[in-house]
């Protein structure tokens, strides 16, 4: 389902980061333009079958969000490849794709359409997007009125609709109230029930051991440690003394 | 699959032979005709007095294809002159009398310009020497002269009396070219219409491989993406207005009230000399500020969706294209004031009005171009949006939209054969005012423009865009 092959990625880092046509041109004429390489995976090598939930572990700054990157196409690989069969849909940050001066309704369609969803597809299941948001007569009004939480309710039921080939978890786990987070977590656990892969970040070791089939450690930009999610959790507990 | 192949390539001709047939029945003589105006000098002084006896012959070489008429300014010190003023146009090279007619001088007016429209025109000259001679059969003080100036071209004499003069006569020469496009049409059209058949079957032949033509790989990203091209360009467009009273009346308002404003302003310096000044403003203003605002608005378009282009992929064009589309929106309904003063103005509507949604497909594809490369720019560097600022307002006033182009200097001509707007909107004006098509080189010069600038864009786009992610 995705086939990670050797992949690498570098950065080159301009040392300070130039934001403006006169800093570029006075750096450049300064001869202070140095470019440093910096690695952010290096090597990176696995194989994730269809329907496992994978979780990846890691530091901050380990490389966990731009290997989801790579995985989702965004970002291009300076080595190596990366082949997935199937749909992606990741879900977005809270509002990201979201258009806060349109209706419920218009977005819905918006981020839908953003995600990859076709019209027919989105009509026949717009009802049950907004079941299941539970936002009711407030999906005619523009959701710049509404609160973060059911901002969030309307993006998680945007995202998870679909039953995805492939679902893209960036730590978005925590939404709503406890009602709506049970409720989001039991259709997680449906969707990985049905058959998609899960790809999942999270710092919150606590859900990663919940959900996860497996778990891949990033250390220092390379895949520290690859398998069960008890045996892996656990190292990776004890080096963080909990 | 055979029957639906078959109906697209008849339905691909069949639409270039519908083109082609409209084209021709607007544009008969302006296809064929390119009008060609040679001034030979700035009138400086006057000669001698014309009296019995004195010949004046100004040789010069044609430039045009045909020669209708030929102008000049005489002057009569101001008095009551009589005698009749003979004229010829003659071939130098093998001494044949072109043309030939006189003039009553006690019928002028002091400094009139005369047009000397020659009975039959003059055809077949083109590069060939010709002689402008005149004599007079007036008394000594009741006479009237020409107006000269100085020569600078090699080929122009002037000879007074078998005397040679330094300078040159103030002639103006009108006539036009035959244009190599309206002469040989159907072998153009046909040759299209081959050129298109071709790369069809190309395409076909292609795909049956396995491969993508450009067009192909085009059809199929319209196909795959038009859902998402809908709902990003009908966001744009329903929230440009939301929280205004007036809502999308604002894109008929806002032309006509800058109209009004431009119109008081500046129809005492420049009303004489143009036609129908409200309307010459208007199509200007609407077609320029729909350049400014598309390219405005795109330049940020891949910037303004960072949160999406790191996390979705999408081909990043998509925001950048339909940016420019539903700025679009506006550009049409703003053609329904265009009308409505076109209407009240009194210009007649004629076929040629067929001919504007050219101008507007050619200036949407010069915006596109210049989005690409300027939302391609602005991720790298954030000044550039500052910068386009200025651009955009010294372009404003290099494009003649509230001044008549005849009042930049002829040094400083090049500014507007190099600058795309200027085509596109004297395009749109000769088709609306004049009501006639313009000639085959404004076609071509929109043309050009459009698919330079789309290419140029689609490169640096392409180039750049793996980059983007890193810097937004």
């Amino acid at each position: 389902m995705i086939d990670v092959e050797h992949v690498s990625m570098n950065f080159r880092m301009v040392n300070d980061r130039i934001n403006s046509l006169k800093e570029y041109v006075i750096k450049l004429f300064q001869h202070q333009l140095q470019y440093e390489e910096f690695q952010v995976l290096d090597d990176i090598t696995f194989h994730v079958s269809k329907g496992e939930v994978v979780g990846i572990i890691g530091k901050n700054g380990a490389g966990k969000s731009t290997l989801l990157k790579i995985i989702s196409g965004v970002l291009k690989p300076s080595k190596g490849t990366v082949i997935t069969g199937g749909n992606i849909v990741p879900m977005l940050e809270l509002g990201s794709g979201f258009d806060y001066e349109l209706t419920g309704r218009e977005n819905i369609y918006l981020n839908g359409a953003i995600l990859g969803y076709s019209k027919e597809f989105l009509s026949s299941k717009y009802d049950e997007i907004v079941e299941f948001s539970e936002l009711g007569q407030f999906i005619d009004m523009p959701i710049r009125n509404y609160s973060s939480g059911m901002l969030m309710r309307l993006a998680f039921s945007v995202a998870t609709v679909v039953e995805p080939e492939i679902l893209i978890v960036d730590e978005i786990l925590a939404v709503g109230d406890e009602g709506f987070q049970n409720k989001s977590k039991s259709r997680m656990m449906e969707l990985m029930g049905e058959g998609t892969t899960v790809l999942f970040v999270s710092h919150g070791i606590e859900q990663i051991e919940e959900m996860c089939d497996r778990v891949i450690w990033l250390d220092n930009h390379k895949i520290k440690m690859d398998g069960e999610t008890k045996e892996v959790c656990e190292a990776y507990k004890k080096i963080w003394n909990m | 699959m055979r029957f639906k192949m078959i109906k697209k390539y008849v339905i691909g001709i069949g639409s270039i032979l519908v083109m082609a047939l409209i084209l021709r029945f607007i544009g008969r003589d302006q296809l064929r005709n390119i009008p060609h105006t040679d001034v030979f000098t700035q009138n400086k002084a006057a000669l001698s007095e014309m009296t019995a006896g004195t010949l004046v012959e100004q040789s010069f070489i044609c430039h045009m294809d045909v020669l209708e008429s030929v102008s000049f300014t005489l002057g009569t010190y101001a008095r009551s002159n009589s005698g009749i003023l003979r004229m010829k146009l003659v071939d130098e090279q093998d001494n044949t009398v072109l043309a030939s007619g006189e003039i009553d001088v006690s019928q002028l007016v002091d400094n009139e310009i005369r047009i000397w429209t020659f009975s039959e025109q003059v055809k077949g000259k083109k590069n060939r020497k010709l002689g402008f001679i005149a004599e007079a059969n007036s008394e000594p003080g009741s006479g009237v002269s020409f107006y000269y100036g100085d020569s600078d071209k090699n080929d122009m004499v002037l000879v007074i009396n078998d005397t040679k003069f330094q300078g040159c006569l103030g002639l103006t020469l009108e006539g036009y070219d035959v244009s190599l496009f309206g002469l040989y049409y159907w072998q153009w059209i046909i040759s299209i219409i081959i050129l298109s058949v071709v790369y069809m079957l190309w395409s076909d032949y292609q795909s049956a491989r396995g491969k993508l033509t450009t067009a192909t790989l085009m059809v199929a990203i319209w196909k795959k993406y038009k859902f998402l091209i809908f709902q990003l360009v009908s966001r744009d467009f329903k929230t440009k207005y939301k929280r205004s009273v007036l809502g999308y009346l604002w894109s008929f308002l806002n032309p006509l009230l800058t109209m009004m404003v431009q119109y008081i302003v500046f129809s005492t310096l420049f009303k004489t000399d143009i036609k129908n000044y409200p309307v010459y403003l208007l199509t200007g203003i609407i077609l320029f500020s729909f350049f400014s605002e598309a390219v405005g608005q795109g330049l940020a378009a891949i910037v303004a969706n960072a949160s999406l282009i790191t996390k979705v992929y999408v081909p990043k064009y998509i925001y950048p294209i339909t940016k420019v589309m539903s700025v679009s929106i506006n550009l049409f309904i703003s053609i329904i004031p265009l009308m409505i003063v076109v209407f009240i103005t009194g210009v007649k509507f004629t076929l040629a009005m067929l001919l504007l949604p050219f101008a507007l497909v050619c200036l949407l594809l010069f915006c596109e171009g210049m989005v690409l490369i300027l939302c391609s720019a602005m991720v790298f560097f954030r000044d550039t949006q500052y910068l386009w600022g200025i651009v955009s307002m010294v372009w404003m006033y290099a494009t003649p939209l509230f001044y008549p182009e005849t009042i930049i200097p002829s040094n400083f001509r090049w500014i507007q054969t190099c600058n795309p707007l200027y085509h596109m909107i004297k395009f749109a004006r000769t088709i609306i005012i004049e009501g006639v098509s313009p000639s085959p080189s404004s076609y071509f010069a929109c043309l050009f423009s459009a698919v330079v600038s789309c290419a140029i864009g689609a490169i640096i786009f392409k180039r750049s865009q793996n980059k983007f992610v890193l810097y937004i």
